[in-house]
């Protein structure tokens, strides 16, 4: 498969300790057009990329959240001839190996945007991760109607006019559930396939809080009121 | 009585930072005239005699006068929290609009 039309999004906030590994697991898998944003980091993940690899890097002055990294990284990705757009995280939970796969589901099945589910497979994941994800799935459910697998999974494949149409609003970690909720509004094509979250001491200290996700419901259901 | 001279001194305080503001000429006129009413009705209503503003209050179905200030006034300032929590939110969308713009011209 040519990859040179496919483009890996990454947002970097303070994970320099492992920025350098995800890139290079990434090249190692023939990915080369990456897009890194740096969403005003206080460590120095920009320096290290820009010094280091072959990304395309750029950043926020000041920080303003995960969606808005991504919807920087989108545009600059589209605006550089991007076929097809992956989301990816910067602190190594993603698998690159699940990237093909994804992209083969995406083409062959002529899909708009493809999920990656980590329960879709066995799988590892901490109980206390695995109630609040559950509860994210109803949530979806009941604000967007739509019933998948997995929510506020990092990993995502999409064609580049699908990237063009969500158009991420949500700044903060609601732009996952937007995203969402977008898929339903937009009528697109989607499907969720089966992918490895490796799960670290490292990535589990940045994951969501219960707070965080009552948070970000809140902020979701006051911006539908508002519409 | 002596509530209504502390309410009466506030009250005259704050006309004075608006006539200041008229001066600067550093507020809209349509803001002017509606905090000069709303604090000028104010002042008359607490020198209002008491079953006055309670005749009023019966109006709105409540007891006593003073209960229909305290609700308008929760009313007006759930109304203006709204408005600032609306307009944060468009200040947050403009400041990332302005980031993102810096950093598409700063690309490495």
């Amino acid at each position: 498969m040519n990859k040179s039309k496919v483009y890996i999004t990454i947002p970097l906030y303070n994970d320099s300790k492992m920025i350098l590994k995800v890139i290079k697991s990434l090249n190692d898998k023939g990915y080369n057009n990456i897009v890194v944003v740096d969403d005003g980091s206080t460590d120095n993940g920009y320096e290290l990329v820009k010094n280091n690899t072959n990304a395309i890097v750029t950043k926020h002055i000041i920080n303003r959240g995960q969606g808005a990294a991504l919807q920087t990284a989108m545009e600059i990705a589209i605006v550089r001839g991007a076929k097809y757009i992956v989301h990816f995280d910067s602190d190594g939970q993603h698998d690159p190996k699940d990237i093909d796969h994804m992209l083969n589901t995406l083409i062959e099945g002529n899909y708009d945007i493809v999920l990656g589910s980590r329960f879709l497979k066995r799988n590892n994941i901490p109980l206390k991760k695995r109630i609040l994800l559950k509860g994210g799935i109803l949530f979806t459910y009941l604000f967007s109607h739509i019933w998948l697998t997995d929510v506020h999974n990092g990993i995502r494949v999409m064609t580049a006019d699908t990237a063009k149409k969500l158009n991420i609003q949500h700044d903060r970690f609601e732009h996952a559930s937007e995203i969402l909720d977008k898929i339903k509004i937009l009528d697109l094509k989607y499907t969720e396939v089966p992918v490895t979250i490796h799960y670290t001491e490292y990535s589990m200290s940045k994951g969501q809080s219960i707070s965080n996700s009552i948070n970000i419901a809140y902020k979701l259901i006051s911006s539908k009121i508002r519409e | 009585m002596v509530i209504q001279i502390i309410a009466t001194i506030i009250i005259l305080g704050i006309f004075s930072q608006l006539i200041r503001k008229i001066l600067k000429d550093k507020a809209s006129l349509t803001k002017i005239i509606f905090w000069v009413l709303f604090w000028g009705i104010s002042l008359v209503i607490i020198w209002l005699p008491k079953e006055t503003i309670d005749n009023i209050g019966s109006i709105f179905g409540v007891g006593r006068g003073i209960d229909v200030l305290v609700y308008l006034s929760i009313i007006l300032l759930f109304y203006s929290n709204f408005k600032q929590t609306e307009n944060i939110n468009k200040l947050e969308k403009e400041i990332t609009k302005l980031v993102r713009e810096v950093a598409k011209k700063q690309i490495n």
